[in-house]
């Protein structure tokens, strides 16, 4: 049964603990350069956000389509998506691909990395203080996502009702 | 006339033996010092480079599986130009009768012709192939005089050992010498003897392989205003083969260049190959080559794979599918 990495960008504070994490354990380096997530920062609109990102386990995956020496697969155990380190050759066509652009050629490897799950037990899960990445089986993702959602709701509506039941201060309008 | 021909047999011979040594010694040192220069030394761990260069001693490897006659002949070539000078018994007895005294097991005289027969075969089969394919390998007037510089001392040789021509007057007092001065210009030939490899401008989509593969660090890359460049430098390539390997387009060829210019530039390096990058459509960074672009496009699409996030840099990817698909959102 393959299992995916749940990102929840809304909680993410942008603490960048996953790739830190990553690199130590996967490279023996504190070095986000060469981890496997990366949390992307945008400005759109003045308002910061916080974007982690990595392999998504696509269904088709492209990388594994391009890849010339076909040293992509399927790990059978954890169904991450893998990297033969003895067959590839690092031309990055992988890392040009990939809609996520999830995987790259280290630099100091010359070869092409991917998050490989850290053999069924993520790091970055572990160690994500706001609780932005979860780690799920493949068919429970609906059911996750949609019991956060329904978690939102009934917060959202909650606070709705504070402020219904709250007094309101004078002089404003009741919107 | 006769003096001019003992000159060549004693003290041009000293000259030569001492210039190949100093040569060698040469080729050696700048060798070791562009290789420790070079900016990228600490990716390849030296017992990594020396299985390299073993490995492409040993013909079992993917570019054998690519061309595999034409990598039994050079084989071959090279071993029986090696072994044939160096065991056969006529040698080996100038070499007792030399002020040293050296003796060492020489090969039989049938495997020894045998061998010669095989060298000059090979030699008639790379000249044909220079002149049928001489478009395709780019191939300069050094290339022929390579072969030809390699194939005589073996020509004269074989001749010599056999007598054929001894009823005509004129080689047999003469043919001795052109076997000693080809010999001469062939060892002194070797230090100014570099690989070179080629990357075909047609087929090779600038990905890189070869640069990420290489053991020394001789090919090089770097990208400048929308344009990537490789760089080569000929004293640090120990001919591998590695590049050949890997390429994914099979457009890396190795072949040996005799470039005196070559020897005395020694820490230069030759731009062999530019490629034009595409640019990001949302911020404008360059990402990959044109070429190697429209090849994975060609393959996403004959796969029916939608492929809207292709020109985008890796950033920009991150962010457009956060907002696109939303597979985080409610």
């Amino acid at each position: 049964m393959s299992y995916v990495i749940i990102i929840n960008a809304d909680k993410c504070s942008g603490c960048q603990m996953c790739e830190v994490a990553c690199s130590l354990r996967n490279m023996k380096e504190c070095n986000p350069e060469r981890s496997r997530i990366r949390v992307v920062k945008s400005q759109l609109d003045g308002q910061l956000e916080f974007i982690p990102s990595t392999c998504m386990q696509c269904e088709t995956a492209m990388c594994e389509l391009v890849c010339p020496a076909n040293a992509i697969s399927r790990d059978p155990e954890t169904g991450a998506r893998i990297i033969s380190e003895k067959k590839c050759i690092g031309c990055s066509s992988c890392s040009y691909a990939c809609p996520f652009g999830a995987c790259f050629v280290d630099r100091g490897l010359g070869k092409s990395i991917v998050c490989s799950q850290c053999d069924g037990d993520p790091t970055c899960v572990k160690v994500c203080p706001s609780g932005a990445l979860s780690y799920a089986r493949a068919d429970q993702v609906n059911i996750t996502l949609k019991r956060g959602a329904a978690q939102r709701l009934i917060t959202a509506r909650e606070a709705m009702r504070e402020v219904e039941t709250s007094e309101l201060p004078e002089g404003r309008d009741n919107c | 006339m006769g003096e001019l021909l003992y000159f060549a047999e004693t003290t041009l011979l000293w000259i030569v033996a001492v210039f190949f040594l100093l040569g060698i010694g040469w080729r050696i040192f700048f060798f070791i010092v562009s290789i420790f220069r070079s900016r990228t030394f600490s990716r390849h761990s030296v017992w990594h480079r020396f299985l390299t260069l073993v490995g492409a001693l040993i013909p079992f490897h993917r570019a054998v599986l690519k061309k595999p006659m034409y990598t039994a002949i050079r084989y071959g070539f090279h071993s029986c130009i090696f072994i044939v000078p160096i065991w056969f018994s006529g040698h080996i007895s100038l070499w007792e009768e030399s002020r040293f005294e050296w003796y060492w097991t020489p090969l039989p005289d049938a495997w020894a012709d045998w061998m010669t027969l095989a060298v000059l075969g090979a030699c008639v089969f790379f000249l044909a192939r220079r002149i049928i394919v001489k478009a395709w390998l780019n191939a300069g007037i050094s290339d022929f005089l390579l072969i030809l510089i390699t194939g005589l001392p073996f020509l004269t040789g074989y001749f010599l050992a056999h007598g054929t021509l001894n009823s005509i007057p004129f080689f047999e007092n003469y043919l001795w010498y052109f076997h000693v001065i080809s010999g001469e210009i062939m060892i002194s030939m070797i230090i100014f003897l570099f690989c070179r490899t080629r990357l075909k401008m047609e087929t090779c989509v600038g990905c890189a392989a070869c640069v990420e593969n290489c053991p020394t660090e001789t090919l090089e890359v770097y990208d400048k205003d929308a344009f990537r460049f490789f760089r080569y430098s000929h004293y640090q390539c120990i001919c591998c083969g590695s590049c050949v390997n890997v390429c994914p387009e099979n457009a890396a060829t190795l072949s040996h260049a005799i470039s005196v210019k070559h020897f005395y530039r020694m820490l230069s390096k030759d731009v062999i190959r530019d490629v034009e990058l595409a640019t990001c459509e949302r911020c404008g960074v360059t990402i990959a080559p044109k070429s190697q672009m429209g090849k994975l496009e060609g393959i996403l699409s004959a796969n029916d794979v939608e492929m809207d996030l292709l020109n985008y840099c890796t950033r920009c990817k991150k962010m457009i599918s956060r907002s696109k698909c939303g597979f985080d959102r409610t």
